[in-house]
């Protein structure tokens, strides 16, 4: 069926086998992890699986954690603290296009392996007026330039690194809860529980990516650093149907949100972009375009777990629609 | 000698005494225990199951544990701060009162930051507070003020208690060894010289000095872990001297209550007269009127200024909490304002009952404060689950609250019982200078 | 074919009914009616003239096509192909993504038909499970530059694209669309995209971009998925951005590690004051103390 014969003598023929090699042994170690996976009884139900097909059309669930295992990309807490060197992140979400699909909100408890109340990422209704329409609003930590949380943080467990992360050291926090109440955009949530969250201890801790936090700390939206670092989006931004996030690097003056990719600066000045409650002085890195020229209706939004739309319920758009819905 | 008689005498009358107890304290501290004792089982509790057994959430962050912490604190800062201003006034009637105030500015000292500690998330990384220190953070700041302040009023203590010690030590022929040993070592050698008393006084007057000088410090750093956020109802500039008028008016209202107890229990009617409770209630009236302005101004000016924010904030303060709203800066201000304004209500027991009013009156001030605030964010909470959007205390914070509130009596009872609650020197120091004067008013 | 494939399932399906009760929990026969399986293959020839062969190989939820499962350990072939000379290229196995993908170095001979055309495959056996995946692509080797000039002092982005003939004469080509962008950290922003005209299109360089320290910037020039050249791709690094200004280190700030000068000062008056004071009156009682030793002494005599 093959013909090799024209591959002799071919200079390439060595670099060839190498590659062949290569990707034999890709293949090989695939195979063993594969086969690791499969038993699956002594895996640990974390809740957070991926599903994959087998050539032999079995379906294999294999822990998300597993696929963003980057041993060799281990950030040590002295490290998260100096940042991606160079950069200055920036996210600009564009309130003209969001329609509350909440799929920033559950990559980003995909991702970070949070329960479904925990929420780093909140979609907010809000009006700004009592004339104004009401508008959806996603909310991610601000990272401020001017950190409230960070000046009150008496251990110095969250900080801020040159790249304009701001990250919390569950190592380090006391669980005083002082960043809490200094954070004017109630960005923090608290672990409550008893357990330790983050149960993946066959990692050494590193503050990138070991998130929930651990019992009695505090925990945040945190940019993704550990997907920044390989290049990659953050999980909102990745995961927004709509693309209304957009993420970059203020130095390069780019911003994407996976498919276009801008000039912060030009986007900001065309789109008339503000920061939310600049009058406070914390100085954000998150931007927000107006919502004028809306793409969808609000009530586009509306099509969500009654649950969750039970916490707009004080909006009148969304009492109506309650309302409209009984009948 | 007449001076080593009286001493004598006061001796007997001052002897610590635990072994006759009353049945009526014997009732009083077995309740305090049990409460302790629930406290403790609550601590317990919330250790095993973690802080998920308070009502504390993501946006009411502080509950009562805080209020506890401030008022604790607050009233031990005004306990030496009062402590220094008498020491320093030299008035005679001091002495008579003297020694509740240091006490209970000891006490409370030591209660106050037992509740910071409830509501720190990790008590096992407590020490990475000097491990990692940030002086940027008022908390820092805090924890620097109050280990200062308590290690200040040990010292201020101590040299009040000196001259009593040698006294006691003179006397103390029939005591058990160990006690008269115990009493030889904490007198120091003080043999009620003139040169030693005069250089006594004079280490007491420059420490009353410092004592003063650091409350007012300490008060200002506990008020600004507040009014240092961006919180609409904390960011405020008045908050520093709100909290040590508030702070004053909480430690007089509770001296007030305490001599009113051990006046009774201890039968001091003697040495604690109606003139003390007078002065006293005098003091709480201009405090009143003092904290009342303060509460009046901070509340005028954010509904004057009408910030959406501060609006949000007494919206929720003038419907949710109305009633408590309505005690805490109404009833809790003006009715002890007026039971000590008219002349006839000024008996003793009218002037404790407006303490007792003041008091509860300032803890739910201080609820009103905290809790609130905190209900309203900046960002409205949209949520749906009602823990996270109101708070309300648990019964494990409330039996931790009453615990620290027992231990705080309990304490306070036993050591009343244990030293000369009036200072025998200062009563001598009086006697003595009446007699130089040769004065036919015995004033004490 | 279907039918078997049904058949095959039915039986699979029962079979795996029984072993369900064994220790295999978590795998299970995936019910393949749900699934329509895609199997895509490109060619990138790479700025270094390297090929990348890849196989993109996943089965959409025929109910909800959003829901992508990637076909995981599928070995890949990929084959070049003149007539009947099948020419192994390399095989490899789908990662998780469900991708496999061969790299070929740049000086490798791949055979042509008469027309300078490559033929490749990409090839799947198939399984029991899965059908047999069989994709041909039909591709031209273009020679593709990107240079980056200034003309009459204007910063001019020029690429060049041309076949050779089996002489080896440039043969300009008229009809391949370009995209032009820069490269970023996450991602690539598009200056222009345009056909290639004569074997030539310019465009200038926008003004303004930054670069990085040294002002350096990348720019990438991307034909893709064209009938007749596949993927490739051109890049080149210039100096034509504004250099970013070197980070000025942190200022002592309130949220900074290391607090504002003035705030250890005051600090340490404060507690130098206090504590002294403290050392004061601790000193002073021990001399209270030595002196009233002095006279118990006295008395004593």
């Amino acid at each position: 069926m093959k013909d090799d014969k024209s591959s002799k003598g071919n200079p390439d023929r060595r670099k060839f086998m190498k590659l062949g090699l290569m990707t034999g042994i890709t293949g090989l170690s695939g195979a063993t992890l594969l086969s690791n996976l499969a038993s699956q009884e002594e895996l640990q139900a974390s809740g957070n699986k991926i599903k994959l097909l087998t050539p032999d059309g079995k379906v294999v669930e294999v822990d998300a954690e597993n696929i963003n295992k980057y041993p060799e990309a281990h950030i040590t807490p002295a490290e998260s603290r100096e940042g991606i060197p160079n950069r200055k992140f920036v996210m600009v979400i564009d309130l003209a296009k969001c329609n509350n699909a909440r799929k920033c909100v559950e990559g980003c408890q995909r991702g970070h392996q949070l329960d479904p109340h925990e929420e780093f990422m909140k979609v907010q209704l809000i009006r700004d007026n009592e004339e104004g329409a009401p508008y959806w609003f996603p909310k991610p930590c601000f990272h401020c330039d001017e950190p409230p949380c960070v000046t009150v943080c008496p251990t110095g467990a969250t900080f801020k690194r040159d790249d304009g992360i701001v990250l919390v050291d569950n190592d380090r926090c006391i669980g005083c809860k002082f960043c809490m109440t200094s954070c004017p955009y109630s960005a923090r949530s608290f672990n409550w529980g008893h357990k330790d969250k983050f149960e993946n201890t066959d990692q050494p801790y590193s503050p990138e990516t070991s998130v929930p936090a651990s019992e009695g700390t505090v925990m945040k939206c945190d940019f993704c650093p550990d997907l920044l670092r390989q290049g990659e989006l953050p999980y909102c931004a990745k995961e927004c149907p709509m693309g209304v996030i957009y993420f970059g690097d203020k130095n390069e003056d780019l911003v994407t949100n996976g498919v276009e990719t801008l000039r912060f600066s030009q986007l900001i000045k065309d789109r008339g972009g503000y920061r939310y409650m600049e009058h406070l002085g914390t100085k954000p890195n998150v931007y927000y375009l107006p919502p004028v020229n809306r793409q969808f209706p609000l009530e586009r939004g509306f099509d969500i777990d009654e649950e969750i739309l039970d916490r707009y319920k004080d909006v009148p758009e969304v009492k109506e629609y309650k309302a409209k819905a009984k009948k | 000698m007449d001076i080593a008689k009286r001493k004598k005498e006061l001796v007997k009358e001052f002897a610590p005494n635990i072994i006759h107890f009353g049945a009526l304290s014997k009732f009083w501290i077995g309740l305090l225990l049990a409460l302790i004792l629930t406290g403790i089982a609550a601590f317990i509790i919330q250790v095993v199951k973690g802080h998920e057994v308070t009502g504390m959430r993501d946006n009411v962050v502080w509950g009562i544990y805080i209020i506890n912490f401030i008022f604790f604190v607050c009233l031990s800062y005004s306990g030496a701060f009062i402590s220094g201003i008498l020491h320093f006034l030299k008035t005679p009637l001091k002495n008579s009162v003297m020694r509740i105030v240091e006490i209970i500015t000891v006490l409370s000292l030591i209660i106050g930051p037992i509740f910071i500690l409830l509501c720190i998330g990790r008590l096992d990384r407590l020490h990475y507070l000097f491990i990692y220190p940030r002086i940027q953070s008022p908390i820092t700041w805090d924890i620097i003020a109050i280990l200062t302040d308590l290690v200040g009023c040990f010292i201020y203590l101590y040299m009040t208690f000196i001259p009593d010690f040698a006294i006691l030590r003179d006397n103390g022929q029939d005591q058990p060894i160990w006690r008269q040993k115990l009493y030889r070592f904490l007198a120091m050698n003080y043999q009620d010289t003139p040169e030693q008393r005069q250089r006594l006084n004079k280490l007491i007057r420059t420490m009353s000095v410092m004592i003063i000088v650091l409350a007012i410090v300490a008060y200002s750093v506990l008020a600004w872990i507040f009014s240092l956020t961006l919180q609409p109802g904390w960011n405020s500039t008045i908050f520093a001297p709100y909290f040590i008028v508030a702070g004053l008016y909480s430690g007089v209202g509770v001296i007030i209550i305490a001599m009113f107890l051990v006046r009774k229990y201890r039968k001091l009617d003697h040495y604690i007269r109606k003139i003390h409770f007078n002065v006293a209630g005098l003091v709480l009236l201009i405090i009143s009127l003092l904290y009342g302005y303060f509460t009046f101004s901070e509340y005028f000016s954010r509904w004057f200024s009408h910030k959406v924010h501060d609006i949000n904030l007494l919206n929720t303060l003038f419907s949710r909490y109305f009633w408590e709203f309505i005690f805490a800066n109404y009833i809790g201000v003006l009715v002890p304002f007026f039971i000590i304004f008219f002349k006839r209500f000024r008996t003793i027991k009218l002037i404790t009952f407006s303490s007792v009013v003041a008091i509860l009156g300032l803890w739910m001030n201080r609820y009103l404060i905290v809790v609130p605030t905190l209900e309203t964010p900046y960002i409205p909470i949209q949520d749906t689950r009602a823990e996270f959007i109101n708070y309300s205390a648990t019964w494990i914070e409330w039996a931790l609250s009453l615990g620290g509130i027992a231990t705080f009596v309990l304490f306070f009872m036993l050591i009343v019982k244990l030293v000369p609650v009036v200072p025998m020197s200062g009563i001598i120091d009086n006697e003595r200078e009446n007699n130089n004067h040769k004065s036919a008013n015995k004033i004490r | 074919m279907k039918l078997l494939l049904k058949k095959h399932l039915v039986f699979l399906l029962v079979l795996s009914g029984l072993l369900i009760t064994s220790s295999i929990k978590g795998q299970e026969e995936a019910d393949m009616s749900q699934y329509r399986v895609r199997f895509g293959f490109t060619v990138t020839k790479q700025p270094d003239n390297s090929r990348v062969f890849k196989a993109e190989f996943y089965a959409s939820n025929r109910k909800n096509r959003r829901e992508r499962t990637p076909i995981y350990e599928a070995e890949i072939q990929f084959l070049n192909i003149l007539e009947d000379q099948e020419i192994a290229l390399g095989t490899a196995k789908t990662n998780k993504e469900g991708i496999a993908e061969v790299t070929l170095p740049g000086n490798y001979k791949y055979l042509k038909d008469a027309e300078g055309f490559m033929n490749f495959r990409a090839y799947f056996v198939g399984t029991d499970a899965l059908d047999e995946e069989s994709e041909d692509l039909r591709i031209r080797d273009l020679q593709f530059q990107l240079d980056l000039v200034e003309v009459d002092s204007v910063q001019t982005i020029t690429v060049s694209a041309y076949t050779k003939d089996s002489l080896g004469i440039d043969i300009p080509v008229s009809d391949a669309y370009v995209v032009l962008s820069v490269e970023g950290m996450l991602s690539r922003m598009v200056i222009e995209e345009d056909l290639v005209d004569a074997g030539e299109l310019q465009v200038e360089f926008p003004k303004g971009l930054p670069g990085d320290k040294d002002g350096n910037i990348t720019v990438f020039a991307l034909i893709e998925d064209d009938d007749t050249f596949g993927n490739v791709v051109a890049k080149q690094t210039i100096d034509w951005g504004t250099p970013q200004a070197q980070r000025i280190p942190v200022e002592n700030m309130l949220w900074s590690e290391v607090a504002p000068f003035w705030m250890y000062v005051v600090l340490t008056i404060l507690l130098v004051g206090v504590w002294a004071n403290y050392a004061y009156t601790i000193v002073n009682l021990l001399k209270i103390k030595k002196d009233g030793k002095k006279m118990a002494m006295e008395s004593d005599d």
